[in-house]
């Protein structure tokens, strides 16, 4: 009987301690985004080229975005995926996206996400017939990232440039 | 998996007009246009989130459309009348700005003085259509800062505005009647009447410039005038200019033009002979003030000359009269006449208080005036000259200046010479 009391102990003992990782050890991941616009500045005498916050842009002038991720729980997030409509009144410039990660593209604004190779769609074409085109570039409607894992305390950033229409 | 595959080609191929569409339309955006981006970020399957940022699109300077009318008037006094010149300014901006409009004169003729007046600034709505509109209406963007209620302004363009777009080489120039928010888009409507609809294979889709015009009015002044008769003119530049746009916007209207009719001049020379009255030849006239003092009774004057013998006395009368066909005053009047001494005398002093001159003035009020050196009366004669007998006439005429012939009266000069 005895010997059943300190069992029981024990194992509340146990649950009690376990309980808090199994509250507390989660991920949280936040994402925050930046508008950059590249300008020529004169320093010592040469012209270069810097980066500063987009307040205000003109057509034909190129947003650069960064969308900056971290993992501040205390466990891996997992299958991660960061979607992004191209904003309206831009247009996504060819090859600026940073595709260390999966990065998939939509024409048809995200119900389906493809690498830009197999981003088609059919046109009927001059004798009649339904003709294949890949999208161009300026066509996408969203750009998505996929990661597999943000390890906890982890963090990283993806970015993608656009031209205002 | 084949099923899935044809979805999704079906979902692409359903798309695919509408991003054709947007790629035909790749334009420039309106000012103050704002681009959101919103991401999301998934993970654990389930939760999110998320983050946006929004750039606001700036003005993009460019150099309205100028143009500046001109008028013709007649000449009726020194700046008088002004002709109304109207400059017409349209943006082609992609945002609404201010412009200072200045005029000048860069030329005139004829004149001395000319000037222009009127300058002033406005402010013109600008946007860039932002979807597609219909034949009494366009989609643009909210602006950033803008109000969100039916009949605000939409960057610059409000209710009785006229907005001026062109497609497929259609210039459009209809007058807002309304402006209306939509939430989902976050755009604005605006919309004219239906007797300004455009042609349907006209409607606007998204890229589509949209300026607002106004008309600013000058009013250009001929200064005064050099030579009566002749037309002066008036050239008007004006110049638009805007904070940070290009330099150089200019337009210069065709000269601005007033006739100016010449004053109708009525001037003739009659004589009689006063010592053996006879009939002369060409028009018989009376000239009942003259004759009155002469003595001669009631003979008439003739235009073509009359006969004499020597010792016979001729007098000579001289009509001046502005008959009005203008508008303007006959001034710096003078009657001068070539005494023909090799056959005839001196003149006479004939009149009142031996006088060589019988005055007529403009109100018909009759003087006699003495004729001797220039400048010592206000008629003069000095054998020697040519002309040697000078009369000024007219209003406030005195020894040294001539006077003025108003619209409508005359004065005459007569004297009298003998035979030799």
């Amino acid at each position: 009987m005895q010997r059943n009391k300190y069992l029981v102990a024990a194992t509340v003992a146990l649950a009690l301690t376990s309980m808090p990782l199994a509250v507390w050890a989660q991920p949280k991941v936040t994402i925050a985004i930046k508008a950059e616009k590249e300008v020529n500045v004169t320093a010592k005498g040469k012209q270069v080229k810097k980066r500063v916050a987009a307040k205000g842009v003109q057509p034909g002038e190129e947003i650069i975005y960064t969308l900056s991720y971290v993992n501040s729980g205390t466990e891996a997030a997992k299958d991660v995926v960061i979607s992004d409509p191209i904003p309206t009144g831009t247009a996504y410039i060819p090859g600026s996206a940073s595709d260390a990660d999966d990065l998939t593209f939509s024409i048809d604004k995200g119900k389906s996400f493809k690498k830009p190779t197999l981003l088609t769609y059919e046109l009927k074409g001059s004798g009649g017939k339904m003709e294949k085109k890949v999208a161009a570039p300026e066509e996408y409607t969203d750009i998505r990232w996929t990661i597999p894992q943000i390890p906890a305390g982890g963090k990283g950033s993806v970015n993608f440039k656009v031209k205002v229409k | 998996m084949l099923r899935a595959a044809m979805k999704s080609l079906l979902a692409l191929a359903l798309a695919a007009p509408a991003v054709l569409c947007a790629q035909a339309s790749f334009a420039s955006t309106a000012a103050n246009t704002a681009i959101v981006n919103r991401a999301v970020l998934s993970y654990n399957g389930g939760l999110t989130a998320e983050s946006s940022v929004t750039v606001k699109v700036d003005l993009v300077p460019a150099l309205p459309n100028v143009t500046v009318t001109r008028g013709d008037a007649a000449y009726q006094g020194p700046d008088t009348p002004g002709i109304a010149d109207t400059v017409t300014i349209t943006s082609s901006a992609n945002g609404p700005a201010t412009y200072t409009v200045t005029p000048s004169v860069t030329a005139s003729s004829n004149s001395t003085g000319a000037s222009v007046t009127g300058g002033t600034s406005v402010v013109l709505g600008a946007t860039i259509t932002a979807g597609t509109g219909s034949t009494t209406s366009i989609v643009v963007p909210a602006p950033i800062g803008g109000g969100v209620s039916a009949d605000s302004e939409v960057n610059g363009i409000a209710v009785n505005d006229i907005i001026v777009f062109t497609i497929n080489s259609h210039t459009y120039t209809p007058k807002v009647t309304s402006t209306q928010y939509n939430g989902s888009t976050n755009t604005f409507t605006i919309y004219w009447a239906n007797s300004e609809a455009i042609q349907a294979g006209d409607i606007p889709g998204a890229g589509v410039q949209v300026g607002e015009r106004q008309q600013v009015n000058l009013t250009a002044k001929p200064g005064t005038i050099t030579t009566l008769g002749m037309d002066l003119t008036t050239t008007v530049k004006v110049d638009v200019t805007a904070p940070n746009f290009p330099t150089g916007t200019a337009s210069t209207a065709p000269a601005n033009k007033w006739t100016s009719t010449p004053p109708t001049i009525t001037f003739q020379k009659y004589s009689r002979n006063v010592t053996a009255p006879a009939a002369g030849t060409g028009t018989a006239h009376y000239n009942t003030s003259v004759e009155g003092n002469t003595g001669a009774g009631s003979l008439p004057y003739y235009t073509g000359g009359v006969t004499g013998k020597p010792g016979d006395t001729i007098e000579y009368v001289i009509e001046a009269s502005n008959s009005g066909a203008s508008t303007f005053d006959l001034t710096a009047c003078a009657v001068s006449d070539y005494v023909p001494t090799s056959y005839v005398t001196d003149p006479l002093a004939a009149y009142t208080g031996s006088r060589q001159i019988f005055y007529i003035d403009t109100n018909g009020v009759t003087s006699t005036i003495a004729a001797g050196a220039v400048g010592a009366n206000q008629a003069s004669y000095v054998a020697g000259n040519s002309p040697n007998l000078v009369v000024n006439v007219g209003v406030n005429a005195n020894a040294t200046t001539p006077g003025i012939i108003p619209i409508g009266k005359g004065v005459a000069v007569a004297y009298q010479v003998k035979i030799k």
